[in-house]
């Protein structure tokens, strides 16, 4: 009799053993579900743009480091400033969680913010964070895989002058913004941050207004669920 | 006398008008927390942002905000559209209701400053509120880094 309740006592801890370590390797293999995954299919492929020392970057060949993605423009008034000083607070905030990722800005204004340009701004903000654009034709095609819009807009009143995107997606209408260079323009962008796994695929979206404290949660979350 | 009796009527407003004129007259709209973030380098746009507060009865709207030492000036409002995307479109005729603030705040309106001369972060700006009213009501604004 008193073997037998050892043995249940021994089977019962084996199963929850068993049952903890199973979720534990479930969290770790499944971050995307633990962080709420927008999309299972959206993934960066085959994507190269130039940083801001001018060397290329390819997006979906990163190492281990994840990547907190922002799409904006230097000569934006509002909104790309407080998204990026909101970064830097975020990142300082993380602490050396936020190693693990690599946050890029960037820029759907390849026709103003070259590499030099890119540099200067984002240094501003962070050291941690790099600067990148690339040709009219590979932002297009990163739009399209995380479902970013951006277009020019010209006139004062936001009345959009010129759209080449009429035959073009919902999900990635662009201009040609290479073509031009004059200041009189802004730019419709996404205001989200997105994050992007060492293989591309995209795990969350964090759309504004970002409140404090969310974005480095996550970046907490997703490092002590991947740590080694 | 019986002269004087008769004009005092008529001449009292006159004689008071002069020191109603020259007594400092409160403003029922007042601007309060003006600041500029400045462009980072690279960038050339920078943002004013305040408040606004109208203590009277009367219902008052932003006719336009002027900023000294910048090219242009422009009321601006950022939001959300319905796809989730970030847009940013020309402000007219800005409400300040009766007793209350209006507040321009980074992700909502803002002043649009193109041309802003070169300035450190720390520094100030001297601006106006003018309103459809005719009232114009001046403010400083101290400058910070685009950072902030």
């Amino acid at each position: 009799m008193r073997m037998r309740q050892v043995r249940q006592v021994f089977v019962t801890v084996g199963v929850l053993v068993a049952i903890t370590v199973g979720f534990r390797m479930m969290q770790k293999l499944d971050t995307a579900d633990d962080v709420g995954a927008i999309s299972a299919t959206a993934r960066v492929r085959g994507i190269t743009l130039v940083k801001d020392d001018g060397v290329e970057f390819r997006l979906d060949a990163n190492g281990d480091r994840w990547m907190i993605l922002f799409f904006g423009y230097a000569s934006c008034p509002d909104v790309c400033p407080m998204s990026l000083a909101y970064l830097n607070r975020e990142l300082t905030k993380a602490g050396p969680a936020a190693d693990t990722f690599q946050p890029v800005f960037v820029s759907v204004d390849p026709g103003r913010d070259s590499p030099e340009v890119l540099k200067r701004y984002v240094a501003a903000f962070s050291s941690r964070i790099v600067g990148a654009t690339g040709s009219p034709e590979m932002l297009e095609k990163l739009a399209k895989q995380l479902g970013v819009y951006y277009e020019v807009e010209r006139s004062d009143d936001g009345s959009r002058a010129k759209d080449t995107a009429s035959d073009k997606s919902d999900a990635a209408r662009t201009n040609d913004t290479n073509e031009t260079n004059d200041s009189s323009y802004t730019i419709v962008h996404s205001g989200a941050f997105f994050i992007v796994d060492p293989r591309g695929k995209l795990i969350k979206t964090l759309s504004p207004p970002q409140a404090p404290g969310a974005l480095s949660a996550i970046i907490t979350q997703i490092h002590d669920q991947n740590k080694v | 006398m019986r002269a004087y009796a008769k004009l005092r009527g008529p001449l009292l407003p006159c004689l008071l008008l002069p020191l109603l004129a020259a007594a400092p007259a409160h403003s029922p709209v007042t601007v309060a927390k003006a600041w500029v973030r400045l462009p980072a380098p690279g960038g050339h746009m920078a943002a004013l942002y305040l408040e606004a507060a109208n203590e009277s009865d009367t219902p008052e709207t932003v006719d336009a905000v002027t900023v000294s030492g910048v090219a242009s000036a422009h009321v601006h409002e950022t939001f959300t559209d319905p796809k989730g995307m970030t847009r940013m479109r020309a402000a007219h005729d800005v409400a300040i209701p009766a007793h209350q603030t209006l507040s321009l705040s980074p992700g909502g309106f803002h002043v649009m400053l193109h041309g802003l001369s070169t300035l450190k972060p720390g520094q100030t700006v001297q601006g106006s509120l003018r309103l459809k009213s005719g009232l114009t009501v001046p403010f400083t604004a101290t400058t910070r880094s685009a950072a902030d």
